[in-house]
């Protein structure tokens, strides 16, 4: 009877032992996640909006270029044709003209190209933070100590599926961008 | 039989009272319209910003222009819900999770670029804000003014008014409204509100007192 009483105590201590250990490894290890970050942004809904939106941004610019280009091509063509009709001082003028008009074609087109770099900065400005944010949140719910980006050209030789988190940010990031935070 | 008709009713009855909410008072109407699962608020973050639209019902709107001290009590509340009926407000709070950041100061370099950011966030704010119907129409705001706080809290609050001729906005089942954001590097953002469930009021149990 005290052999059994003594079996018990000793079962007793191995879990209390047991469990305080598992506790202890649960508390000090440091959950790590990985997430593909060309995927999400190709997944992702905010990413594929802004690209479209800057496209027709783009589109609208370009339209504007191509109708300078043509009227500059047009007076260049209209001067090349006229120049055996016109006096000199009149070739002159018209080709003072051209190179005016030259001069703003290119200006214009200088511009449209800093407006599209600023425009494409600010876009992927705006999404990088809505994809930051999101990470950072999602770490903080699920207790995650880090998150780690890779890219194709990355650091990241091998890593076991089980902490690639990619789906889950795209499901979670596409929902959000629809539905809005949940408070 | 009869009896058992009579539980039915009695349950039923019960089950309707408890869906049909009410509300006692402005107070508690402006709580519940905080509610998140009522529908009425929708919330977006990025950058440490927080952007959250809420929906201002008429009736909430009507309350608000009767308690005003330049109401000389020409107006009923009728009247005004009348007039509120035929659109629809929403209210934009833009905050920072950091006190010392404020949407009309980020990215601001002088006094200029201040005055130019007041100006943005007050009128040119409805350019970058545009409200999609079902059927995917869109509509800027009619109207957008920027509430003055007088830079006492990092919060900015804007209010927007759509309103159309042919009363899309009032019939679409969804309103999408979308915030293209030029300011504050958030990118773009989306609100969207059911229509079922913002034109479903609690009852204001304190309009008959």
């Amino acid at each position: 009877m005290k052999i059994s009483n003594n079996v018990h105590y000793l079962v007793y201590a191995i879990l209390f032992f047991l469990i305080g250990y598992l506790f202890l490894i649960q508390r000090t290890s440091k959950k790590i996640a990985l997430v593909n970050t060309q995927t999400v942004l190709e997944k992702y809904q905010g990413f594929i909006e802004a690209q479209d939106l800057y496209e027709i941004e783009i589109n609208k610019m370009s339209d504007s270029f191509d109708r300078q280009k043509a009227l500059y091509e047009s007076k260049s063509n209209e001067l090349k044709i006229l120049s055996t009709k016109l006096s000199k001082k009149a070739i002159e003028i018209k080709t003072e003209e051209l190179e005016m008009l030259k001069a703003k074609t290119m200006q214009l087109g200088k511009s449209i190209e800093n407006k599209a770099v600023k425009q494409e900065e600010l876009l992927l400005k705006g999404i990088y933070n809505k994809v930051n944010d999101f990470i950072e949140r999602y770490a903080k719910r699920h207790g995650i100590d880090m998150i780690t980006g890779v890219t194709s050209s990355g650091n990241v030789l091998y890593a076991s599926e089980a902490i690639d988190i990619t789906d889950m940010i795209i499901i979670g990031l596409n929902k959000e961008y629809v539905e809005g935070i949940e408070k | 039989m009869l009896k058992v008709l009579k539980n039915s009713i009695i349950v039923f009855l019960f089950l309707f009272v408890s869906c049909t909410s009410s509300v006692n008072s402005e107070k508690e109407l402006l709580k519940w319209l905080s509610e998140s699962k009522n529908g009425f608020v929708k919330v977006s973050a990025a950058n440490g910003f927080v952007l959250s639209i809420k929906y201002l019902p008429p009736e909430y709107l009507a309350l608000n222009e009767l308690s005003k001290d330049d109401n000389n009590g020409d107006k009923t509340y009728n009247d005004y819900l009348e007039l509120f009926n035929k659109s629809r407000t929403f209210l934009l709070t833009i905050n920072h999770e950091e006190e010392s950041v404020d949407a009309s100061k980020y990215g601001v370099f002088n006094l200029a670029e201040y005055s130019q950011r007041i100006k943005d966030l007050s009128f040119n704010i409805k350019d970058v804000i545009f409200l999609k119907t079902s059927s995917g129409h869109k509509y800027n705001p009619v109207l957008t003014t920027m509430e003055n706080m007088y830079e006492i809290r990092n919060k900015k609050s804007i209010y927007m008014v759509f309103s159309d001729d042919q009363g899309e906005i009032l019939n679409s089942e969804k309103l999408d409204i979308v915030f293209q954001d030029i300011f504050l590097d958030t990118g773009i953002s989306h609100f969207v509100f059911d229509k079922k469930k913002i034109d479903q009021l609690p009852n204001l149990n304190f309009l008959n007192k």
